[in-house]
This record gives C-alpha cells, structure tokens and sequence, in this order.
C-alpha cells in the first residue's frame, strides 16, 4: 500500500503545476482563436478593399464606355458624308465621267463587302471567371478549399 | 506562495480572457452574425440607394460601317444643396458659362435644406461636352488652388462645392439630315419617332432597371448587369444615299415639285440601298418639326400612300401576259374612249390613238387600251387575283415605323364598282406605297420572284452578329412572263426621247402620271431597274405635284437617266458589253 502512495505521490503534480497546465492550454486555445480572428479579419479587410477597388473601376469602364461613345461620334462627325465630299472638293477631285472609267478584272477580288463588327456565328455561353476565387471565397471556403488541394500538384504526378 | 498575488494574478487574467473573448464574439457577431439592428438601420441609409440603370442605346450604321446614329456626351448639372458652402460662386458660374440667371440661380442654391422636399435641383439637363469640360476644369482649379479663388462679397471664399455634373448619354446623329427620313430620331426625352429609331426601339433602346444598389464592398459583385442594347447595320450605301439625296434635291429645284422620294432597291436581294424623302430633318442641331414639315409632308413619302397612275400598268399588263389573254403583240384599236358604267375612259391626252398592239399601249400609256384589258381580257377576278398575288393592300414589313398598308377595293367588297375595276387598271382609285410597287414590280425584274424589301442587314448583340438573308415574298408570275415584260419596258425606255440613258446599259422602267383628286397637279412616277440581263439595282421615283410640267415622262423620266449615270459608278457596274465579256473570261 505505502508503495502504491509511493509511487502516487512520485507521478503526481503539485497543484500549481496543474494550474499552469490549464492556464497554459487556455492561453493556446486563446492564440489559436486570434489568430483565426485575424487571419479572418485580414481576409475580410482585403475583400473589402478589393469590393472598393471593384466598384471604382465600375466607374472608370462606365466613363470611358461614354468617352468611347463620344469619340466615336466626334468621328463619325469628321468623316461624314458631307465633310469627306468637301474635302473632296477641296482637293481637287471632281466627278468621274462614265465614259473614262476603264473596267479590268482583279482575280480574287469580288467587289467591296459589308460591314462585319462582331463573330458571325451563333452565341455560345463560356463563363470566364473575371476576379480571382481569393477575392469571393469566404473564409471557410478558404479553409476547405486548403484541406482539398493535393499537396503534390497535379501536374508532377499525372504523366 | 502567498495567496493574495496568485488571486490577483487570476482575476486579472479572468478579466483579459473575458474582455478578449467579448472582443472575438463581437466580432464575429458584426461579421457573420445576425444583423444588429443599429447596424441595419446605417446600412439601409448609408449602404443602398435606388438607381435607374440605364443602358447604352445601340448605334445604326451604313452597310459599310458608316455611323448614322451613335451616341455622345452630354452633362446634367444640378445643385447638391447639402453640399453647397458658397451660392454666390455657383450662381456666378452658371450665369457665365450656361447663361442661366444669376439671381434665379443664388436662390435656388442658399435655399435652406429643411425646407425643401429634394436637395438635387437640376439648373440644366442638356449641357453640352465643351461647356461641362470648362465647368469641370474650373470646379478642379478652386478645389486645388482655394487660396487664389478669392472670396465673394459675402467674405466667403470662392467654392463650387455642391454644383455636381453628371455625364450621360444622349443621342447623335453625324450626318446631319443624310437619311433622316429613314433613321428615324430620339428626342431630348429620348423617345422615339418615326424610322428605323421606332420601329426597331426595342432592340435598340435595351433593358432599362430600376434597382437597389448596394454600396457594401462586400456585394460589389452582386451588382446587376444592364444589357446595352444592341446595335443594326443597316442595308443602306451611304455613298448611294448621298447621291440621291443630291439628285433629288436638285430635281425638286428644277420641277418646283412639293416632296418628292427616290428609293433604290437591289432586285436580286430586296436590300434598300438608299431610300430619300424631302422634306428632311437636320438631325445634328436643333430642329422643330413644325417648321419643318408641312401641311400634305409626310416624313418618309416611301412608305406613305398615294395613287401610283401609269407605272400599275405593268401590274396588268403582267396579269395579261401571264394569264395567256394577251401577248405583246396583241391587237388593239383605240377609239379615244371606253365606257364603263356611264363613265368614259380616256387617254391622258384625250386622243384616239388607233390600231395598237399591248406593246405599244405600253409604250404610249394608254388609259383606254389598259382598261379594256383588265374588263374584257382578265375580267374582275382574274385581275384582282393578281393584285392580290402582288400584295397589294399589305404593308410589306420593312423595318420603319408608320408604313402605310395601301388601300385596295377589292371586287367583294360592298363599296365596289366595275369602275374601280377599270380605274385601277391604270393605277387610279387605288392607293399603294413606293416601296409596294417595288416588291411588286421586282417580280418581273427578279424572273418572277418577288422579294421583301428590307433595310435592317444585321444585328449586333452581345458581341456577335446576325445577318439577314433574303426573302422571297412569292412568285405571282412565271419567269417567261417576266422576261417578256422586262424586254417590253426595256424597249419603252429606248423609244422615249427623255432617256438619254448612260451608253452601253439596258435598262427596263415605266413612267406614270396621276391626277390628284380635288387638286390640278399631279403625282408623277418612275419605276426602272437594270442591266435587264443582270438586275442590279431598281429605283422608284416620286415627285408630287410637279410645276414645271405635269407629265411624269418630262418630269421623273430625266431623274431616272441621272440616278442611273450616278448608279453604275457607285455600284462599278460595267456596260453591258464590258459585264458581258469580263464574264465570259
């Protein structure tokens, strides 16, 4: 029995040393938690600063869409039918007689064709991803995504 | 160990550990919590508003990418009372550079902000580039420079804080009055009239949303997008456009004619390459309809309605050859005059013109001789039937507001008479538009095959392009019966002194002449197209009440031989014998 105590006693801690164990685990969950906190407060803080910087270029791509809009008018303006035949005039170029106009054949060439602005083909609805996944993901999604991706990248290990 | 330091010690770490774990709750309350009240309340004032969204209205441009329609800036400027710390500036600015009244505007401006129901106050909404540049550059200065503003009689310093300028977009038109009467216009209020404007408004104009828009960074993402609206290219040259317009102007000079419309029209495809119309409205600068248009003006005569005379000959003298009553050479003796009705029929000049053939009734226009074909050739049946085949009487859906549907009395009708029969054969007491009677008529230009005649190419959208192919809108005669046609008006246009035609191309056309009820003047027409063996442009022509002669042949005859001089170097179409041999290398 007085070897059982013996041992007991030799194995067992001081009361204070049981109090710093617990302070000191507290104190980890503690650090633990705030650096989650700040890490999450970073994360929201760029977010946020990005969210502005969004919205700010909003902006710039409105103003410039109407600056295009209007310079592409002024354009238009300085090159109308009416400024182009002036200058025209001014230049000395005067009507053709039809008589003096000499017809050859260009191979190939099958005569001015109409305007295209855009692809002349059916829709089709690719999403591009515009802003980064760092900038829309919460903080938990972060996590996830962290457990998830692979250590080794794919890349190094698929032939 | 003494007690007291340890308890001390304990409650203080108690205390710290509390304080940061109220800290860490906090925060994760505002984060991720549900919303504070208080919270809520700031963000309903502070992070949201009510905005219209406004997209941008799409351009129209020429066949070759010409802009005819676009957009340009324009400024609002407006007086943000909350903001305002010196009226006496913003009046003295406005008054220079927007020459509004100086006392008018210092009392809108020092108004108290208690007593008034909205702090934006708007001094002008249609300020242009230039002007709001200036303002913009002088607000930029006081704000930069305040020292060196000076101050107002008051002993405030020089500020135009609170006069905002807001750009947006508003419509522009470079041309000026080029194809006007088709393109249609946007007012100031940017509603649309007329044209291809209102007609295709609601592809152009987009979507317009009302929405709550957050300002929270958080949602920058979650703004919603405004489809813009999409932007057409029109089937018209600008070139051809410009030329007719020139040349119609020039001809309503020299026949002192009220209005008058050329229309140009590729055969084959039904593309409208130039459609003009007087009067025109300069888009570019400041107009007033009323000034404009007259008593009897129409803004776009091209689809406007009228009756055509002489040139519906061809609709039944087609009628007679593809039915198999009549063949160009069938006999005709004109007596001056048939009766119908109790009603006499006569010639445009009156005269009895003898033995004819359909050939020559063609040629001479002959009232008398076109009516005995539709009463005793065809009969009333047969010759509406083929009016029908032709369309007439339904608009053709060309891409411009208002077009007019013509008005044909047909023979079940309760209103109609063997008269109308008679009167219609020669294009009287039928009301059809210019660009009818060009579908109808590229039926025999086209091999038989009548097409729709449209003005819209393409349609560009979210980033791709739609093009238009053509139409056939039916084939109310055989190819025989064209071709016969063609070479009978090719030979009319020949024969008429008025078509000192370009050398080397045969072209096809028929005048036509139509007295206007209750009026001496009359309505004078053309319609033509060539080369006869490879149509590749057709044009109607329409002048009202001519002065200087009655008689389409001296009036729109001349008109016809210049736009196609002008056609054949726009469109580098080679005589006929150059198109001929070049195709055969």
């Amino acid at each position: 029995m007085d070897r059982v105590l013996n041992f007991t006693q030799a194995y067992s801690q001081t009361p204070w040393r049981k109090q710093l164990q617990g302070i000191g685990i507290f104190l980890i969950v503690l650090v633990v938690v705030l650096l989650a906190a700040g890490i999450f407060i970073s994360v929201t803080a760029k977010t946020a600063a990005m969210g502005k910087e969004i919205q700010r270029h909003r902006l710039e791509i409105e103003a410039l869409e109407y600056e295009i809009a209007n310079m592409e008018s002024r354009l238009a303006i300085l090159t109308s039918s009416s400024e182009l035949k002036q200058r025209a005039i001014e230049m000395g170029f005067r009507t053709v007689n039809p008589e003096k106009i000499i017809y050859i054949q260009v191979p190939g060439y099958t005569g001015r064709n109409s305007v295209l602005f855009a692809e002349a083909s059916q829709p089709t609805m690719v999403p591009v991803p515009v802003i980064s996944s760092e900038f829309t993901q919460s903080w938990v999604d972060w996590l996830v995504q962290q457990f998830r991706t692979p250590l080794i990248p794919m890349a190094e290990v698929t032939p | 160990m003494n007690k007291m330091p340890r308890i001390r010690y304990a409650t203080l770490g108690i205390v710290f550990a509390f304080i940061g774990i109220a800290i860490i709750f906090r925060l994760f309350q505002i984060q991720i919590g549900a919303p504070n009240e208080k919270i809520q309340v700031y963000e309903d004032i502070d992070g949201k508003e009510w905005v219209t969204l406004t997209p941008e209205r799409g351009d129209i441009y020429d066949r070759h990418g010409s802009l005819l329609a676009g957009s340009q800036l324009i400024y609002e400027v407006a007086v943000e009372l909350n903001e305002v710390i010196n009226p006496t500036t913003i009046a003295l600015v406005a008054s220079v550079e927007l020459e509004l009244d100086y006392q008018y505007v210092y009392l809108l401006a020092d108004q108290d902000v208690s007593e008034v129901t909205s702090t934006h106050i708007t001094l002008d909404n249609f300020v242009p580039y230039e002007k709001a540049q200036k303002l913009l550059d002088l607000q930029n200065q006081l704000y930069d420079n305040p020292k060196e503003a000076g101050t107002s009689n008051d002993g405030i310093i020089h500020n135009l804080s609170g006069l905002v300028i807001v750009p947006r977009l508003d419509r522009s038109y470079p041309e000026g009055d080029l194809a006007s009467n088709l393109i249609g216009l946007v007012d100031k209020e940017g509603n649309s009239h007329n044209g291809v404007e209102e007609k295709l408004q609601w592809l152009l104009s987009g979507v317009e949303k009302q929405e709550v828009i957050s300002t929270d960074p958080y949602l920058a993402l979650e703004l919603p997008e405004i489809t813009d609206g999409a932007s057409l290219v029109l089937t018209i040259d600008r070139e051809i456009q410009d030329a007719m317009e020139e040349l119609l102007g020039h001809h309503m000079n020299v026949s002192g004619s009220y209005a008058g419309s050329i229309i140009v029209m590729h055969p084959r495809t039904g593309e409208i390459l130039a459609m003009t119309s007087t009067p025109r409205l300069d888009l570019s600068g400041e107009w007033n309809v009323e000034d404009v248009y007259q008593e009897g003006h129409t803004f776009n005569m091209a689809i406007d309605g009228y009756e055509p005379g002489s040139v519906f000959k061809i609709i039944t003298m087609a009628a007679a050859l593809d039915s198999g009553v009549a063949t160009p050479e069938t006999p005709f003796t004109d007596t001056g005059g048939l009766e119908v009705e109790g009603w006499t029929i006569r010639n445009w000049n009156g005269g009895a013109w003898g033995p004819q053939t359909m050939k020559t009734c063609m040629e001479n226009s002959l009232n008398v001789c076109l009516a005995y074909v539709a009463t005793e050739l065809l009969g009333q049946n047969r010759f509406y039937d083929y009016v029908k085949a032709f369309q007439f009487g339904q608009p053709t859906g060309i891409e411009l507001a208002w077009e007019y549907a013509g008005n044909v009395r047909y023979n079940n009708e309760d209103d109609w008479h063997l008269i109308d029969l008679a009167t219609n054969s020669y294009g009287q007491g039928i009301e059809v538009t210019p660009i009818q009677m060009l579908r109808a008529v590229s039926a025999v230009a086209n091999d038989g095959k009548m097409v729709t005649p449209h003005i819209l190419k393409a349609v560009i959208n979210n980033g791709h392009q739609y093009t238009f192919e053509p139409e056939v809108a039916g084939s109310p005669i055989s190819q025989q019966t064209a071709h016969t046609l063609s070479n009978m008006l090719a030979q009319i246009v020949e024969s008429e002194s008025y078509t000192d035609m370009p050398e080397n191309y045969r072209v096809a056309g028929k005048t036509g002449t139509a007295t206007i009820y209750n009026d001496s003047r009359t309505n004078t027409s053309f319609v033509g197209w060539g080369p006869i063996d490879d149509p590749q442009f057709m044009v109607y022509i329409w002048l009202n009440k001519p002065t200087s002669s009655q008689w389409a042949s001296l009036v729109t005859g001349p008109i016809f031989r210049d736009v196609v001089e002008r056609l054949v170097i726009l469109m580098d179409i080679p005589p006929d014998h150059v198109r001929r041999s070049l195709a055969a290398d």
